[in-house]
This record gives structure tokens, sequence and C-alpha cells, in this order.
């Protein structure tokens, strides 16, 4: 692992620690604390959101704060204008395709043909009221890009592999009581490190060198 | 793009097309104690589309195995068994998951289907939220299950227990096109049942004691209590029969009166897969250990 690396995951488990270490199991058992609109939560979620120019929304804001989770986690463990974030996960998903050069950095490969470490991003689409036609896999999801529709999705940090499992941690993760937390969360893994968890439809794998 | 499911009935059995593709079989109008639905474990179409263990070792490791003999008994191990003419209302897949119970199996199933990309093109006006299934409607969103009750998703899925409606049908149709369209859809049920399945053992070893037993015998706990042929006092049963010299002859006679096919089923399965006489229930790891 790289110095960047060793400090996102730094990042993001104390972010965790912080939340209360909310889980969903391998067996989708979920346990969640760190209530987002109650203080000290609700102010955190505000460091978040200033992370992508909101600094007055918290954690009682309507909006999703996943995004803005992810990108505070890049800037403050050092990714500086490697990591351009936004409230939408798929907005900076496209940054980094669009930024692809055989020597970048971030590297978004499809989560078919690409194994996940420690550092990478997962990356699945989410379907809502609003919007419910989202893709299912990497070429539907860079097809939309190309075309600036940017959809409802989800980004995790890994943080563990092994055993034929990865753990992730990501913002604003569960859609039950008591709502979003920071939660870890883990997932079946195939035989060559692919993830392979079909409770997600698995649209990205960003590789990351920083 | 959702895909438009059409009804194509011939007498008592219903076919459906997709779009435009060729029609399949979905199932057939029976009558069961006073109730009218569809199943179709009578037609070649659940062949086409069969649980087998091996392909999901790697990712559940003998838990894989642990349900392939309930899974052979109960629906001869096909994805898209179905089953609408009983008290559930609407009962699919391999572990003939039931939709009448709130948070129980199916719905949970139910609920991790809606909530991959693909689920657009079967259910587009349902979502999760607030971790349970709604109904989008113009107006907003209408829960159809509960912590209390499955009652309007059973509605949404199956309306009338007296007719075979068109909802249905096309709910049946959908679930079966998606299943055999989609190993996501497969891997689910596996996902699912092997988590109910750890989860039984677990509970039936809180109550008589599994810690050290063989596989086989867990199996079998499982198998009835899924079932439900113990009757009142299964667990009463489950516990005098672990006292008997020949603990699985002793495990296969409960239900064998009424189930004989059954417990022939289980009995082969066992003897098939030796595992199950070399693995050990151990309390500690909470898994099987060799």
């Amino acid at each position: 692992m790289t110095a960047f690396v060793d400090k996102l995951l730094e990042t993001v488990l104390a972010e965790w620690a912080f939340f209360g270490h909310s889980t969903r199991s391998i067996d989708n058992v979920w346990n969640v604390v760190g209530e987002e609109s109650r203080d000290p939560f609700r102010l955190r979620v505000r460091d978040y959101w200033a992370a992508v120019g909101q600094p007055t929304w918290d954690g009682t804001t309507e909006q999703p704060w996943s995004g803005a989770f992810i990108s505070w986690c890049f800037k403050t463990a050092g990714a500086g204008d490697s990591f351009r974030g936004d409230a939408t996960h798929s907005v900076y998903i496209d940054r980094i395709r669009r930024a692809q050069s055989p020597v970048a950095k971030l590297q978004l490969r499809d989560p078919a043909k690409a194994a996940v470490a420690p550092g990478d991003l997962i990356w699945n689409s989410r379907r809502t009221r609003d919007r419910s036609d989202v893709p299912g896999s990497f070429d539907a999801a860079v097809a939309q890009l190309a075309a600036e529709d940017f959809f409802p999705s989800h980004v995790d940090i890994v943080v563990a592999v092994g055993n034929g499992r990865c753990d992730s941690v990501g913002g604003n993760v569960s859609n039950r009581e008591p709502g979003g937390s920071v939660t870890r969360s883990t997932w079946h893994l195939d035989p060559a490190g692919k993830i392979a968890d079909p409770r997600k439809s698995w649209i990205g794998v960003v590789k990351n060198g920083l | 793009m959702p895909i438009n499911f059409t009804i194509l009935r011939e007498d008592r059995d219903f076919r459906c097309r997709a779009d435009d593709a060729e029609p399949f079989y979905v199932g057939r109008r029976v009558a069961f104690q006073g109730r009218i639905g569809l199943k179709n474990d009578h037609d070649p179409i659940i062949k086409t589309c069969v649980y087998d263990p091996a392909a999901y070792r790697d990712s559940f490791g003998f838990w894989a195995d642990f349900v392939a003999p309930t899974a052979q008994v109960e629906s001869q191990s096909s994805f898209i068994a179905l089953n609408t003419y009983d008290r559930a209302a609407f009962t699919f897949g391999f572990p003939q998951f039931a939709a009448h119970v709130p948070g129980g199996d199916f719905v949970q199933y139910f609920r991790s289907l809606l909530e991959r990309a693909e689920a657009h093109d079967y259910f587009p006006n349902l979502i999760v939220k607030n971790g349970h299934i709604h109904q989008v409607e113009l107006n907003g969103e209408v829960a159809l299950e509960t912590d209390a009750s499955t009652e309007p998703l059973q509605k949404y899925l199956n309306p009338s227990s007296d007719a075979v409606d068109d909802e249905e049908v096309i709910a049946a149709a959908k679930l079966i096109h998606w299943t055999r369209s989609h190993v996501e859809a497969q891997a689910l049920q596996v996902q699912r049942v092997a988590v109910m399945a750890k989860a039984m053992v677990q509970r039936v070893d809180r109550r008589i004691n599994l810690d050290g037993r063989s596989a086989a015998i867990c199996l079998l706990c499982f198998d009835i209590l899924h079932q439900g042929r113990g009757g009142s006092d299964t667990f009463p049963r489950l516990e005098q029969a672990l006292t008997a010299p020949d603990l699985v002859s002793t495990f296969l006679t409960i239900g064998a009166d009424e189930y004989p096919e059954r417990i022939r089923g289980l009995k082969a399965a066992l003897q098939a897969n030796p595992a199950f006489a070399a693995k050990r229930w151990s309390r500690a790891v909470a898994d099987f250990v060799n």
C-alpha cells in the first residue's frame, strides 16, 4: 500500500469509529448506530458537506451525503488536486474516467475484470423513487456517463480484503432506521478477488494508486 | 426499459411472452384446500434453472451443500419453483420463500432483488425505502410490507385466493424470467437460504444443544423446522430424538408417515454426501468444523 492509501484507510476507519462501528455483515445483518441528525454526528456530516461546497448543510439535510463523505475522506487524507470530489458519486467517477490514461493513478475498471484491494473504491448503482432506471453494468454506466447522465449511485472505500471477502466503509449507507451512518459492510469476492456479491449491482471499481 | 409481459392461456396452463420473445411456461391452475392458484412443479421448465451447490461453495462454503438436500425435496432444486395456491399466497424459489411472513425470507429476498438495477425491467414501480418494499404511485409511496404485515404485498402479487388473477400470472412470470436471466437473482436465493439455515441451526442449538452433533442431524433439524412437520411439540421431539442410539434414523422418523417421499429424498441426499457425517457443528465457531 502507498502512504496515501495508509492515510486514507486511517481516515475512513476513524470516521467509522466516530459513528460507533455500524456494520452490515456478510449475512446482511445490520447493526446501525450513529444517527446522522443528532449531534455530534449532525455536525460531522456538516464537515463532509463543506468538502463539496455546501458548508451550511448537515446531517438533517435531505440530500444524501455519501458522496460528500468520500470527497471529505480523500481531501482529509491529502489527495489534493488528484481527487476532485462531488456530492454525486457519478460526477467524480466521471472525472476519473475522463482523466484516464495509462499513467493515471486512479483507474476506473470493470468490476467483473478487476480484483479489489484496500483503498479502492467500489461503485454500485442505486434505485430511487425518482430514478429507478439505473445502469446494471460497467458498460451501461460508462455509456450513461459519456452522455452526461449522472444517475444515483453509491461508493464505498475498501478497507480490508481476505478469505474470499472484502470490507468496505461508506457514508449514509443504511436505508433503514435509524438512518444514515458510517457503516462497514462485508462482501463476497470470487476466487480471483473480484467483487461478486449479488446484493448490489456493481458497476465499477476505482483502482487507487495515489 | 420495463419488459412487457403478455399472458397466453391454454385451458388450465398459463404461459407468458416477454416483449417479443418466445413464450415460456408460468404455471397451471390448481385448487388446494379451498384456494386456487398456480404451480409449475410438473413442467420441464423447472429443470431449466437448477441449484448446483458446487457453483456456490467458493462464496458460502459448506452451507452451499448443507441446504442442498432440503432444496431437492422441497422444489427439485429449482430456482423458479412456484406455488401461489396455499395460504402463503405466493411462494417462490428453490427454498420456497413464502410471502406471508412479515420480515420473512421472501420479503428479505424480494427486497434484495428490488435493490438491483435490473429491477426496473421487472418492477419499475417498486422500490425499497426505509428498509421496506414500497409501491410508487403518483401521490407518493405506499408500503407493501411492514414489521407487522405483508398483506398488501400478498395482494400485489396475488390479489385473490379463489381465482388465478392476471396480476398473479404476471408477477410469477416476472420472477421466473428475472431468475432465469440473471445469475445474481439466483445467487440471492442461495445467500438468503444460507443465512436462514445458519440462523435456524443456531436457534436449535440454543434450545437443545447441537454442539458437536453431525451436520446430518443439524440438517434434519433444519428441514423439520423449515417444513414444519414436527408439529406443535417440535422441540421436545427433537430433544427426545437426541437420546436415541441411532440418531439419523430416529430423526428421519419425524414426519415419516405423512411425508415418506421427502424422508426418502433426505436419506438419499445424506448418504450421497459424506460431509454430512464428517462435519460437526461447533457452537464456539458458529459453523461446521471437520
